[in-house]
């Protein structure tokens, strides 16, 4: 019966915190599996945390629950439910608190809690694998990660590069003497462009409401003319990328902060590359312009629109390769400093600026600001995997020590006690065959251990004619061993 | 008593000691955490913050009753008076001031809209669940009425259901600013405290007239001021300022329409004036002006300059012919009209403002630079926040309001993306006017005179549905808390009593 019991509580145990664990490395498996190469540890927070959660009540539990403990077995199974349930669901409880406004803060708004919690943590890390996977892909497109030796297939290298890791020194980057030998270094110096050179050298507060949706017109030519400043604290001064001076007055003045490309003339390098509030936002800005075109007559009853349709009709490169040429002229110092592509729905007739991120190989300022920071983005997300079965199984392990606890024998022990200390009550009233001074002795001398009752206190502050009524009442218990005393007496008598 | 029995009843008490207690206070929370939740106020909210706040004073009584008394009775009485007292107090308390206050709300509404005077009496009556008013402008004899959308007293309590909050009445009323908002682009409150050229922001200066006046338009909400009184660059008002902008447009323009004037072209004439003025003069020639605005000034490095445009079409217009498909479409274009390669010659000579203006001349197009340079200056002037606006030296009190109130509702918002007027009534567009949204139609959107008040009354509601909800639990609860205290304090009493007989039975020392 012993041994039966004793399997049956490795079982109970095996199915409490190791399942956790175990059901929380399911649930991250796929993170773990396809990012652990890029971000490490990172990826593995949501596992570390069950586990370490497991190894606490794993310390604690033998402490407990020890043989010599002089607390009651339902004493310590009250303690040892207390661990999962504080260490879990009061986890849980603080972080569903608190963290909103930390993840709001310290992603400057750009992800919220609702964005993690509940499955979306899982909508999130595919999100950030997309990123990578992106960047990636469009990086061998352009060039900047070049085709290793033997592989011609561009889907090849792509998987290639996807799978090496982040940090893996590149064979082929290694040998071209890139300034970068490794993803991760050219992820830094993109995001180095886009950041110092971009985002926080645009004047506030145009760049805000470009990014907030509030792309106007005077808010376009602001962020196009006002003089930008890239700020020496925003850059990586020991970056190859970076090219300062250092003022006499002891200041820096960033020169260039240089941004890797491609092109076939002169291979892999460094170049000075200026950004556009486009590039800022990534993405396309429709311009409905098709009424306008379509309502404004040019040549008799012909529109505009009609205009560029006949054009289109005769050459139907033509119209395409102006916008490319435009967006060349545009990409002139003087003017935008970038290229902006024009795209032309020849349906509708609107215009759309196209921004030049794919064709440079990086996101948006905020994607590429959550992929500089995608490890901490991972150990947010793993995080959060654990907290539906951290609430879940704070019930459940407190259920299976319940369990524990009887196959423990708390429930005999709890019947010994009572009948312990009943006897000892029994041996306090029950009547005492002849008395002999001796006998009378020894039954006053019977050790009593003090039974773990708690609730009640009694003044310490009586009044004389108080002391002098419990002085009385003791008198009487000592005198009737058989309890009679106490019919009808009121206890409020001790403080009279 | 056989101390056995004694040892029983000692944990039964104990049990209902605790189930007492938790009958009291924390089930009051949790319902009214539930309505509260249910109402949409939020968990964390006014009318939870209340009951919370009785719940510690009352603990604290406790704690100090533990302290100077042992008599259980009277722990139970006091503890259960003061929980009485504070629940009781506050819901009678609200059930004075609440109609008081859905009254002031009424008047204000009412005063606000007719534009009364101090004179001028307000009589409210309740009819069919709202306040109508019965108003006497000062002077006159005959009364005239004013219907309210403000619900009387009992038609808020009846609205408050009694296990889900009145989170739908109050949603109701909210939802008029929720599209005020909506229509032009702003937030419920104000923000934005930048400056393009890093000046400083702050609260509103002493007017330069010495008069100690604060130099402020339109309310004044935290630090948002530039140092010329403007508000600052990243500037987007909330629904009050909105309110107090529009409302000022509408107001000044109906004042000149009865003096049979236009507020638009006197607006016009007195910045006219303005320009010629000695003050003005003066202003423009000082120091603190040239310095921004005058040759080399400061804020150039913020505006597409003459110089900057001459820059901008020496690199365009090279580029724009040298470009092979551009080439390739004039030469599709001239086989239309033989005279579109006199056109493209003019163009390919553009370097400057001065040769476009030339070139336009060829298309039969007469503009000077003066023209050029206000379209350009519509579009990317900037108002340096060191120099005071022309608006302000306009000598008319209401005139330079309104100048003020357009500048914001137009040019402003034009810049930040929330237009609150357009001139044009017709086709106007007000609203998110950016790069890729064009706006709503004024026409179809723009909110009344009578909208507008009601949102402004209906944000002196603050917390008022709150309290109410706070109100309910507090009435239901004050008899239940003080009976939950009693017989928790009962109980307890009974257990400590059979504890010492218990222990003294099995030779314990009791705990002094």
């Amino acid at each position: 019966m012993k041994v039966f019991k004793a399997i049956l509580r490795v079982l109970l145990h095996l199915i409490a915190y190791p399942a956790m664990v175990a059901l929380i490395l399911y649930l991250n498996w796929d993170i773990i599996d396809g990012q652990f190469v890029n971000y490490g540890i990172f990826t593995l927070v949501g596992v570390l945390i069950a586990a370490v959660m497991m190894l606490v009540f794993y310390i604690f539990y033998p402490i407990i629950t020890r043989k010599k403990s002089k607390k009651s077995k339902l004493c310590q199974t009250v303690c040892v439910i207390l661990i999962p349930v504080l260490s879990l669901a009061g986890l849980w409880a603080g972080c569903d608190r608190y963290l909103p406004d930390f993840i709001s803060d310290a992603t400057s708004g750009t992800i919220s809690y609702e964005d993690l919690a509940e499955n979306n943590w899982k909508t999130r890390a595919q999100v950030n694998a997309d990123l990578i996977n992106d960047f990636i892909a469009m990086n061998v497109q352009i060039g900047t990660l070049p085709f290793p030796i033997g592989m011609e297939e561009e889907e090849e290298v792509i998987q290639y590069y996807q799978t090496v890791g982040l940090d893996t020194e590149i064979e082929v980057l290694v040998e071209e003497e890139c300034p970068y030998k490794t993803i991760n270094e050219l992820l830094a110096i993109q995001y180095q462009s886009i950041d110092g050179n971009g985002y926080t050298a645009f004047t506030d507060p145009w760049i805000g409401f470009a990014n907030g949706g509030r792309l106007t017109i005077p808010c376009l030519i602001h962020l196009i003319l006002d003089k930008r400043t890239v700020n020496p604290k925003k850059v990586d001064l020991e970056s190859p990328a970076v090219q300062y001076t250092e003022n006499d007055d002891g200041t820096i003045t960033v020169d260039q902060v240089l941004f890797a490309t491609y092109d076939e003339e002169n291979g892999l390098y460094l170049a000075d590359w200026q950004w556009t509030v486009l590039d800022m936002t990534g993405e396309n800005t429709e311009l409905a312009l098709g009424d306008t075109l379509k309502g404004v007559k040019v040549l008799g009853e012909m529109t505009i629109f009609d205009l560029i349709q006949m054009v289109y009709g005769l050459n139907d490169d033509l119209i395409p390769n102006v916008l490319n040429d435009v967006s060349m002229i545009i990409a002139d110092e003087d003017i935008a400093g970038s290229e902006i592509y024009i795209q032309y729905d020849s349906e509708t007739g609107n215009l759309a600026l196209v921004p030049a991120n794919t064709a440079r190989g990086v996101h948006g300022y905020m994607k590429m600001a959550w992929l500089d920071s995608n490890g901490l983005i991972y150990a947010l997300v793993t995080l959060f995997s654990v907290r539906n079965v951290f609430i879940a199984f704070a019930g459940w392990i407190a259920f299976i020590m319940l369990l524990d606890a009887g196959l423990r024998g708390v429930c005999k022990d709890e019947k010994q006690r009572r009948k312990k200390y009943l006897a000892q009550l029994d041996a306090a009233v029950k009547p005492q065959a002849p008395v002999e001074p001796e006998e009378e002795e020894e039954r006053v001398a019977i050790p009593v251990t003090p039974a773990p009752l708690s609730g009640c206190k009694v003044s310490n502050s009586l009044s004389d004619i108080q002391r002098m009524n419990r002085e009385r009442i003791e008198r009487q218990i000592a005198q009737d061993p058989y309890g009679n005393v106490y019919r009808g007496y009121n206890v409020r008598d001790f403080y009279r | 008593m056989n101390a056995k029995k004694a040892y029983q009843k000692q944990n039964i008490f104990r049990v209902l000691k605790i189930l007492s207690y938790l009958a009291g206070y924390p089930l009051c929370m949790v319902l009214l955490l539930q309505a509260a939740y249910a109402s949409g106020f939020g968990t964390k909210g006014y009318a939870v913050e209340i009951l919370l706040g009785a719940w510690v004073l009352v603990t604290v009584v406790q704690i100090v009753m533990t302290l100077i008394t042992k008599s259980f009775s009277a722990r139970a009485v006091s503890v259960s008076l003061v929980s009485i007292v504070l629940l009781l107090g506050f819901s009678v308390y609200f059930d004075v001031t609440g109609p008081k206050q859905l009254q002031s709300i009424a008047e204000s509404y009412v005063r606000d809209y007719k534009q009364l005077g101090e004179g001028d009496t307000v009589t409210l009556q309740e009819e069919d669940g709202y306040y109508v008013a019965e108003v006497l402008l000062e002077g006159e004899e005959e009364t005239f009425t004013v219907k309210t959308d403000i619900y009387t007293y009992d038609k808020c309590l009846a609205e408050i259901k009694p296990w889900s909050g009145g989170g739908s009445i109050a949603g109701s009323i909210g939802s008029l600013e929720g599209r005020f908002c909506s229509v032009y682009n702003i937030g419920g409150s104000s923000r934005g405290s930048d400056n393009t050229d890093g000046s400083e922001v702050g609260p509103a200066r002493e007017k330069r007239d010495g008069s100690g006046e604060l130099e402020y338009w339109f309310g004044e909400t935290g630090d948002v001021y530039s140092e010329n009184g403007l508000y600052n660059d990243a500037y987007i008002p909330g629904t009050n300022q909105a309110i107090e902008i529009l409302l000022t447009i509408y107001h000044t323009q109906a004042q000149y329409k009865e003096m049979g004037k236009d507020a638009d072209e006197e607006l016009e004439k007195a910045l006219l004036e303005v320009e010629s003025s000695r003050e003005w003069l003066d202003y423009v020639a000082s120091e603190e002006y040239q310095s921004v605005y005058g040759e080399g000034g400061t804020a150039y490095k913020y505006m597409l300059t003459e110089e900057r445009m001459d820059d901008l079409l020496a690199a365009l217009i090279p580029g724009i012919f040298e470009a092979e498909s551009i080439s390739d479409l004039l030469g599709i274009a001239t086989t239309f009209s033989g005279s579109i390669q006199t056109y493209v010659d003019a163009f390919k000579q553009v370097k400057s403002v001065d040769d476009a203006i030339a070139a336009l001349g060829t298309l039969g197009l007469s503009v000077d630079k003066q023209q050029i340079m206000d379209l350009v200056n519509s579009l990317a002037w900037y108002q340096m926040p060191s120099v005071l606006p022309k608006m302000y030296f306009i000598e008319d009190d209401d005139l330079r309001t309104y100048a003020y109130a357009k500048y914001y509702a137009e040019d402003h918002g034009a810049t930040v993306g929330s237009v609150l007027y357009a001139e044009d009534q017709e086709n106007g567009k007000i609203g998110k006017i950016t790069m890729s949204d064009s706006g709503v139609s004024i026409k179809d959107n723009a909110f009344s005179e009578e909208d507008m008040y009601k949102i402004r009354a209906n944000r002196l509601y603050g917390n008022f549905f709150q309290k109410m909800l706070a109100r309910r639990y507090a009435y239901y609860f004050a008899a239940f808390t003080a009976l939950a205290f009693l017989f928790a304090y009962f109980f307890g009493y009974k257990q400590w009593m059979n504890a010492v007989i218990v222990k003294k039975a099995a030779g314990i020392p009791v705990k002094r």
